[in-house]
């Protein structure tokens, strides 16, 4: 019967993936109710009508005006808080309150020309005479400029808003490497890219996604490096979301990922530029979605979450130790624990016999079975991390010294648990900060191999690995294997070891490219007096190869 | 490169496929760490257990141990019995010690405990086998030790270390004394122990080695004469020579280092001959004369008596092991059955006969490496 229950869940599931995988071509934009096709001659008119489809907002400010001598009636529209204000007093008011025309003010399309030509300072101007298309701007930040008798309306780029200046982000901190980090401004984090990367071939393209929201979305890639078939699937994915909002790339995220069911995350995100420099310079698709400092980066690989930025900025011998110890620290925080259930339950003989008699020691009298002890122990764990997230600061620290501190040395000398599963659960949550791109599968993965080492002990450990490792095997992001350069044998420079940068001429072959160079191998040499001879002809080489 | 990985993840799948299949929580357990068995006169088995006692704090010093005890008509039927006393399963998968009675050994045999041990799954394989010089077996399980409370522990290290350091006694893993036992030709021999007094405290000392004919007791090498024994099994890794300087009633310890020793037995025309080769290099520990070792002509001379001494101490052991133990318990008849079958077969039966008559030959190169770390003497 239960499996049955299941079996339902599950084909519902599968149903709706059907579904989900059925729907195909772009959603219709153009669903606003009740507009008219064009703007009328009448001001009035086109006011009430604009007024209307802002479902008359308080927030959108009308502001009329009379042109020149003849008291020509004229109205600017913006959305409070939207545009910035000096802009509009310098650029909009004050240029067309003081405008003196020469003559009989032209009536129609010539007046909006001239005032387009002759009156408004900005940077961006242009005519629109499409009502809905006037409403996006305008909600956009943007300063409408309507006249009487003119059909079409005037667009004046006066975006400016409060937003967060560039600061170090909270979420990846470095100790050597730039501290700058994505914010929420979209057209800000383009421009932080295109500071890393100085090259024309840079493409950036602009999407709308969110038939609410209408949430800017850009992709970015290099043109001659990027392979056209991811470019077009991530297209062709982002273009087949049909959602009300998108609030955060994460929801861009589950809609175009390739293994929703899947605990590993097929998509990789950061918040700082340098990591998404990098990840385009290797021939990936940034995903940049207004409103959120998380960048998206696809394909991804598995290896990815083990790679750091300061891998590469610090020296290689130093890197590769850094790296190894992730891989460690990965492997602990998934079967720490389970290890713990499956020698402690199963197979005391593992276990040297004087730290056997310790454990037996610490469990004696113990209340609770190893495994609901290791359990307990870990969700305590995930409580206390959750709450040390969401608490403001100074509350938070407070909660971990009582959790960790408190909590944890009281439950041993009350002899609620053990002192060994306190130090296996410590261990596995300091590791799980190692890697923290695998966290959520990492915790996810945690759990499933303490339940089956409960069961069957090592052999269900094992069982549970091989089945992650063909997991990880069939999965796939962007038609590129997701867990290449573990489980195959090229690409190795970049994996378990980091080696030289001047060693690692190719671009990572398991992400599709069209130019797999990257640089020239050569070797810094160690030999001071020949090296300046050496850095000439490379110098004169190079200038060569640019023209 | 690829051949390596795949033998590494092959022996990583060995360790997931080891181990007993079912759930048993630490707490649920009692570790046994030796057991000794004796047997009273009306035939029952009588054992002691000695399991860790894990009450108590940890962090004040080691934990100590409890006896269990129990009887029964058979040993698994004492072991069973055991349970009637305890909650807890006994648990013997970190089993170091067992402690055979003089009077099993001598009356019925090893063979049915050892076997027993075998045929549980759970018992380590690699646990001392020792024979008790007491009463009982049980005696030596009750002595104090001087390290560990868990006086099983001490013994299996004690064992381990006195073969390493003393040359003094075997060191006799459950597996390969019962492969002693079965294998053709094969000798079994154990490390016998008894109590001493020491510091007002009754502590187990290692005495040398027992020695069996099939499975049962029929005497024992003191400790002196062990090393005499290790060196026909080229077990020797350690260990103190020491003899007295010919002219005089000084004597010298050499500390051994490194010893490498070939046997060779052959049959020929009804008689066997023993060939054996030592390679031995030591240090000068203690020396009463005025020797000078770092002059080569007292060096040579030094080497020289060395090598006499060891001739003559192995063939009069040979020989005093020939006339009163008769029997071949070195293990000869092994090589003899792997190097020609045929003919083992054919004098098999008469083979302690021969062993009694067999001529032997022993050649010793002792080689002086160093007077210690001193320089000049």
């Amino acid at each position: 019967m239960f499996l049955g229950y299941i079996f339902r869940k599950l084909s519902f599931l599968g149903n709706q993936y059907a579904l989900y995988r059925r729907t195909t071509g772009p959603y219709d934009r153009r669903s606003m109710e009740g507009a008219a096709k064009k703007l009328d001659k009448s001001l009035e008119k086109n006011l009430a009508c604009l007024k209307g489809m802002f479902s008359d907002s308080c927030d959108l400010k009308i502001h009329p005006l009379e042109l020149g001598p003849d008291r020509w009636p004229a109205a600017i529209l913006f959305i409070e808080g939207m545009a910035d204000n000096n802009k509009i007093t310098e650029g909009v008011l004050r240029p067309m309150n003081e405008w003196r025309p020469e003559g009989t003010l032209a009536a129609g399309q010539r007046l909006i020309e001239e005032l387009a030509k002759k009156v408004l300072c900005a940077g961006s101007i242009k005519p629109l005479s499409s009502p809905e298309e006037i409403v996006l701007e305008c909600l956009s930040g943007n300063t409408v400029v309507l006249a009487e008798g003119c059909t079409s309306g005037l667009i004046v780029g006066t975006k400016g808003w409060e937003k967060r200046s560039v600061s170090e982000p909270q979420a990846e901190t470095v100790i050597r490497g730039p501290r700058e980090g994505f914010t929420e401004n979209i057209c800000n984090n383009t421009a932080l890219i295109r500071r890393k990367i100085k090259s024309g071939k840079l493409h950036a393209e602009s999407l709308t996604v969110g038939r609410r929201t209408q949430t800017d979305v850009r992709l970015m890639y290099l043109d001659d490096v990027a392979s056209r078939q991811v470019v077009d699937e991530v297209k062709k994915r982002l273009s087949r979301l049909d959602v009300d909002a998108v609030l955060e790339s994460g929801y861009i995220e589950e809609y175009i990922e390739d293994a929703p069911f899947s605990p590993f995350s097929t998509v990789g995100y950061s918040e700082k530029p340098d990591v998404i420099a990098a990840q385009i310079l290797e021939g990936r698709v940034a995903i940049l979605v207004d409103g959120t400092p998380f960048v998206l980066t696809a394909p991804m690989l598995f290896i990815e979450s083990f790679q750091t930025t300061e891998d590469y900025y610090s020296r290689p011998l130093y890197a590769s130790l850094v790296r190894m110890l992730r891989f460690a620290g990965y492997l602990i925080t998934v079967f720490a624990p389970a290890l713990y259930i499956a020698l402690t339950s199963f197979h005391q003989e593992f276990i040297p016999t004087n730290l056997l008699f310790s454990i037996a020691n610490a469990r004696e009298g113990t209340p609770f079975p190893v495994l609901l002890e290791t359990m307990g122990m870990v969700f305590a764990f995930e409580i206390l991390r959750e709450a040390g997230i969401r608490l403001p600061r100074p509350v938070g620290q407070a909660i971990s010294i009582v959790g960790a501190l408190i909590m944890g040395d009281a439950a041993v000398s009350a002899g609620l648990v053990g002192a060994p599963v306190v130090i296996t659960v410590a261990i596995t949550a300091v590791a799980s900060f190692l890697v923290p791109a695998q966290n959520d599968a990492g915790s996810v993965l945690r759990i499933i191999m303490m339940i089956l080492a409960a069961f069957t002990g090592w052999y269900g450990i094992s069982m549970g690995f091989l089945a992650a490792l063909i997991h990880l095997g069939s999965l796939s992001s962007f038609g590129v294997p997701y867990f290449d350069g573990l489980a195959w044998t090229r690409d190795q420079e970049d994996t378990i070891v980091r080696l030289p940068l001047w060693f690692m001429i190719r671009r990572p072959k398991a992400i599709p490219e069209t130019n797999q160079i990257r640089g020239r191998f050569f070797i810094p040499s160690f030999r001071p007096h020949e090296a300046l001879d050496e850095d000439e002809e490379d110098a004169d080489e190079r200038r060569g190869e640019g023209t | 490169m690829k051949h390596l990985i795949a033998c590494a993840l092959v022996l990583l799948c060995c360790a997931s496929l080891s181990g007993c299949w079912d759930y048993r929580g630490l707490d649920e357990i009692d570790i046994v760490t030796g057991i000794a068995v004796d047997k009273d006169t009306s035939g029952v088995y009588r054992l002691t257990i000695e399991i860790v006692d894990t009450h108590g704090s940890a962090k004040e010093g080691d934990l100590g141990a409890k006896y269990v005890e129990a009887e029964g008509e058979t040993l698994f039927n004492a072991i069973r019995n055991s349970k009637k006393r305890l909650i807890n399963k006994l648990y013997g998968g970190n089993m170091q010690t067992l402690v055979i009675s003089r009077q099993i050994a001598e009356t019925e045999g090893v063979s049915v405990i050892l076997e027993e041990m075998l045929r549980d799954g759970e018992p380590r394989e690699t646990m001392s086998v020792v024979i008790s010089q007491e009463e009982t077996a049980k005696a030596i399980l009750l002595a104090e030790g001087i390290d560990s409370k868990i006086i099983s522990y001490e013994i299996h290290d004690m064992v381990e270390e006195d073969n390493r350091v003393t040359a003094a006694t075997v060191n006799m893993p459950l597996y390969k004394a019962y492969n002693a036992i079965k294998g053709t030709g094969n000798s079994l021999t154990l490390p016998a122990v008894h109590c001493v007094q020491n510091d007002d405290e009754t502590v187990v000392e290692g005495n040398g080695i027992a020695l069996f004919e099939g499975d049962k007791l029929i005497g024992f090498l003191p400790s002196k004469n062990s090393i005499y024994y290790l060196f026909f099994k080229n077990e020797v890794k350690g260990g103190v020579i020491s003899f007295p300087v010919s002219r005089s009633d000084d004597s010298v310890s050499l500390e051994i280092k490194d010893c490498k020793t070939n046997v060779d037995v052959s049959v020929q025309d009804g008689q066997a001959f023993v060939a054996l080769s030592i390679d031995i290099k030591l240090n000068v520990m203690e020396i009463k004369s005025q020797l000078s070792i770092s002059q080569a002509s007292q060096r040579k001379a030094l080497e020289q008596q060395t090598a006499e001494f060891l001739q003559t101490s192995i063939a009069g052991f040979f020989k005093e092991v020939q006339n009163q133990n008769k029997i071949d318990i070195f293990g000869f008849g092994r090589q003899l059955y792997q190097k020609t079958p045929d003919l083992w077969v054919a004098i098999e039966d008469d083979w302690n006969e021969l062993f009694q008559n067999a001529d032997i030959q022993i050649k010793v190169d002792a080689k002086i490496q160093s007077a210690g770390v001193l320089k000049d003497y």
